[in-house]
């Protein structure tokens, strides 16, 4: 039973000799059944491109960060953990630090592995609603699904949460309540969000200044916890892991230029969300985006799409969702072309700015964003990507419960009519709850948006 | 009470008075509701201090709705709601928003008037590590950017001097709010929660030097009046939340209309902090970032911000009251996962509470009162 969802999702002989115990530990921890298992099996092969090994390999690696996850306590180590939204090198450094540790982001794991594969995140999220996130109140199911977890006991209690407050506070809020009911310690990383509207792209010293001072009291904290340090060469030495896995995985980013595009954004968010977090097995992703890469070369030499060639082509705002990527699998099926999502293609640009404090490095980098400083620089970030990808309109996937990336997209998609005459449809939804948004419930007013598009493509074609 | 008269008719003028001074070339500055701008600043620069606290109207929410999501609070959303509707005065004759970036929701409020209306927005950096040194320095230095801001809008310099005179005019007016306050300590309370709260609001509005005055006669009056019964039954009620907005008195009436008293309130933002004052010696910016950033109660987007429930647990107990309302507004995601664990502590207190939530629509009002004399009837049981 295990041996076949193990190999599905890109696991060799070897590997599945040494993690079968593992497995079957952490899997009866997450009450994930047979059953389950059998119905997984049957929705990885519905939903991703399992034809591709970079495809299967990236599951494995998913499946590593589960049990590495579940099995902390057990496995005798010193448990940290990480928040998003948050740079993911800043944790790696931490992580670096010794084997003997446990650093990583539980809810990013649950959703791309009980979401995505499993499908089994309700319990976890009706857990979170029953514990001060409850439903009607607008809340991120990436944080439900934090507080869900220890609520369930699924995954240990922390001996540190490091809660970046730096471009959200219902997460830092998250890990205070985790912290009043489970005694979870926390360390806050904050921030102002007072970035003037015409600063960007130029970032304010002060910010930066004081952003790069809270990592550093970040880490004095970890290091009193964990008892070793992250020293600046674990820094350095992170930023560079993270460098050497976005340069392939720029790769594949590139080659979505095509038309038609080779691969689904369902299947490409199994990557996108490796750029988010940090990981234990770097090499296994690096070599899984090359062996991803290769096999789209061939795709593109082929002409083999995923759409239609000619297919209108939309930026992806926001994000595709996480626990459901049927959503994205029915955007495309009515004719859309999906290039590019806006967070994840802002995330995976190198650094420009090197500093020589590579805390300093990290804080920058986080700036860079659009997105993490101001409305005006995420709609610079949008219209220079909407005319470098030369796009014929924006796919707008509005996470709702975030007040950081949900509560802008009126003022988007003015800028975008104003400055690029394309339009812009503005879809609500959930990226980490499948419950309340679905693809049947979304379908007519995509399809609407694709017949448009479609029709102003060919009246333009004509011209 | 002849001073909440005078005081009345002092209101009643003030928007024709601030269009005279207007007319004079005196600056308006709106300032955003939570607290956390400290407003003696606008007053030495010899501008006049606007503060955004109006909400509670359902129209100011809709009039948002084409520029703003529903899931940011219902006052965020009002404020630039007010600004659309060009029916509210103090929204439309200003000549700065200087607006302290608390949570994401006040981020919005400046975005909204940054990019839709051709006003100066000046935003003020509030860091949510209040308690850190770090915290404090960023603060500290945005209070500098914005005495440069007030200064080139004004042409005015803030000397000491000023600035002093006007730390102390406003000390002696949380003093006075302070002590009358207080006055609710005793059975039965000398001042209604509804004619406290009111109180706090005017001080927003009218000018302060004839506020101080208005308090200071009250306060005497109020001595002078007549204690009642001090067996009286009446139940005694904290009212605590993120937002009580200036018109937002839905929850107070019904409360108050329902034979409880409201003898102790305390929000994030609406009303005037009075627990604490100014440092008037040293540097005086300095001394304000102290009580703005780091003596008031942290709101619960702070991080921690267990300080605030410690406070609101410590009232409780020295108004005697025999109930607690947790007044929500929607989607303030923050005090909503607060008040999970805040239900908790009332628990183990074996205090009574009520938790009740608004979008400030007229809709609800039925549906709070029945839960609210429900919630006051159960009280009076148990007692």
């Amino acid at each position: 039973m295990y041996t076949s969802f193990l190999e599905l999702c890109g696991f060799t002989p070897n590997e599945i000799r040494k993690e079968l115990p593992r497995v079957k530990k952490a899997f009866g921890i997450l009450k994930i059944e047979p059953e389950d298992v059998k119905l997984a099996e049957k929705r990885i092969q519905e939903i991703f491109d399992i034809k591709l090994e970079g495809i299967r390999k990236i599951l494995s690696i998913w499946i590593k960060e589960l049990l590495a996850l579940v099995l902390a306590k057990e496995e005798k180590k010193k448990i940290v953990y990480a928040i998003m939204p948050s740079p993911a090198e800043s944790y790696t450094a931490a992580m670096l630090a010794s084997e003997d540790l446990y650093v990583g982001y539980p809810d990013y794991v649950l959703q791309m592995t009980m979401g995505a594969l499993f499908n089994k995140l309700d319990p976890i999220l009706e857990a979170g609603e029953k514990m001060g996130m409850g439903p009607g109140g607008a809340h991120c199911g990436l944080n439900k699904t934090r507080l869900g977890a220890h609520a369930l006991g699924i995954i240990s209690r922390g001996d540190l949460s490091l809660a970046w407050g730096v471009a959200c506070d219902e997460g830092p809020k998250t890990d205070e309540l985790i912290h009043e009911i489970f005694g979870m310690p926390v360390q806050y990383i904050n921030r102002s969000q007072d970035s003037d509207l015409k600063e960007f792209p130029r970032i304010n010293p002060r910010a930066l200044e004081y952003l790069t001072g809270e990592i550093r009291r970040a880490y004095k904290r970890f290091g009193e916890v964990a008892g070793v340090k992250v020293t600046p060469d674990l820094v350095m030495k992170a930023i560079k892991l993270r460098t050497e896995f976005l340069e392939n995985y720029n790769l594949i980013s590139e080659i979505m230029r095509t038309d038609p595009i080779p691969l689904s954004q369902a299947d490409f968010l199994l990557f996108h969300m490796i750029t988010s977090v940090c990981i234990r097995d770097n090499q296994g992703a690096i070599d899984a985006a090359r062996i991803l890469y290769k096999e789209l070369k061939q795709r593109v030499e082929k002409g083999i799409g995923v759409v239609k060639k000619g297919a209108p082509r939309v930026l992806w705002g926001n994000h595709t969702p996480v626990a459901d990527p049927s959503i994205t699998k029915m955007v495309e099926n009515l004719g859309l072309a999906v290039p590019v999502s806006e967070i994840h293609y802002l995330i995976s640009r190198i650094p420009t700015k090197v500093f020589d404090d590579p805390i300093k490095t990290v804080a920058n980098r986080f700036f860079e964003m659009g997105i993490t400083t101001s409305v005006t620089g995420r709609i610079s970030d949008i219209i220079n990507i909407c005319k470098d990808w030369n796009l014929d309109g924006v796919f707008w996937f509005n996470h709702f419960p975030c007040r950081l990336i949900g509560t802008d997209a009126m003022m988007i998609k003015k800028a975008v009519k104003d400055q690029l005459g394309i339009p812009m449809l503005i879809l609500e939804g959930e990226m980490y709850d499948t419950r309340i948004y679905n693809a049947q419930q979304m379908r007519t007013r995509v399809e609407t948006f694709a017949q448009m598009l479609k029709m102003t493509k060919a009246t333009k074609g004509k011209e | 009470m002849e001073s909440i008269s005078r005081l009345s008719n002092h209101l009643e003028k003030r928007s024709i008075e601030l269009k005279k001074l207007k007319d004079k070339g005196i600056k308006l500055v709106g300032f955003s509701g939570l607290g956390y701008l400290p407003e003696e600043m606008i007053y030495a620069s010899g501008s006049v201090p606007l503060r955004f606290i109006r909400g509670g109207d359902p129209e100011a929410v809709a009039a948002s709705a084409a520029y703003i999501p529903r899931f940011v609070c219902p006052f965020a959303r009002s404020q630039f709601g007010y600004r659309v509707l060009e029916e509210e005065f103090c929204y439309q004759i200003i000549d700065l928003f200087a607006c302290a970036i608390t949570c994401q929701h006040m981020r919005r409020v400046a975005d909204l008037f940054d990019l839709y209306t051709d006003l100066d927005v000046f935003r003020l950096g509030v860091p949510h590590g209040y308690n850190t040194e770090q915290g404090l320095k960023y603060y500290l230095e945005g209070l500098h950017l914005l005495k440069d801001k007030l200064e080139r809008l004004t042409g005015n310099k803030i000397k000491n001097e000023k600035l002093k005179n006007a730390i102390n005019l406003y000390n002696k007016m949380r003093e006075l709010l302070k002590k009358i306050s207080l006055m609710r300590k005793v059975q039965p309370p000398l001042i209604s929660g509804r004619e406290f709260i009111n109180l706090n609001h005017a001080s927003f509005f009218a000018d302060p030097t004839f506020m101080v005055e208005v308090l200071e006669s009250l306060y005497e009056e109020l001595n002078k009046k007549e204690k009642g019964d001090s067996d009286s039954n009446a139940l005694r009620i904290l009212l605590t939340g993120p937002n009580l907005a200036m018109g937002d008195y839905k929850v107070v009436n019904l409360t108050e209309g329902a034979g409880a008293s409201i003898v102790i309130e305390e929000f994030c933002g609406g009303i005037r902090h009075y627990w604490d004052n100014v440092d008037d010696n040293g540097d005086l910016l300095e001394a304000l970032s102290h009580r703005y950033l780091r003596k008031r109660a942290p709101c619960a987007f702070m991080r921690p911000s267990k300080e605030r429930i410690d406070l609101v647990v410590k009232l409780a107990k020295e108004f005697e009251v025999d109930g607690v309302i947790w007044y929500q507004l929607t989607y303030c995601e923050t005090y909503d996962m607060e008040s999970y664990y805040f239900a908790e502590i009332m628990k183990k207190m074996d205090m009574p509470m009520l938790k009740l939530e608004s979008e400030y629509d007229t809709a609800e009002i039925e549906q709070l009162r029945t839960r609210i004399e429900t919630f006051i009837e159960a009280i009076k049981r148990r007692k």
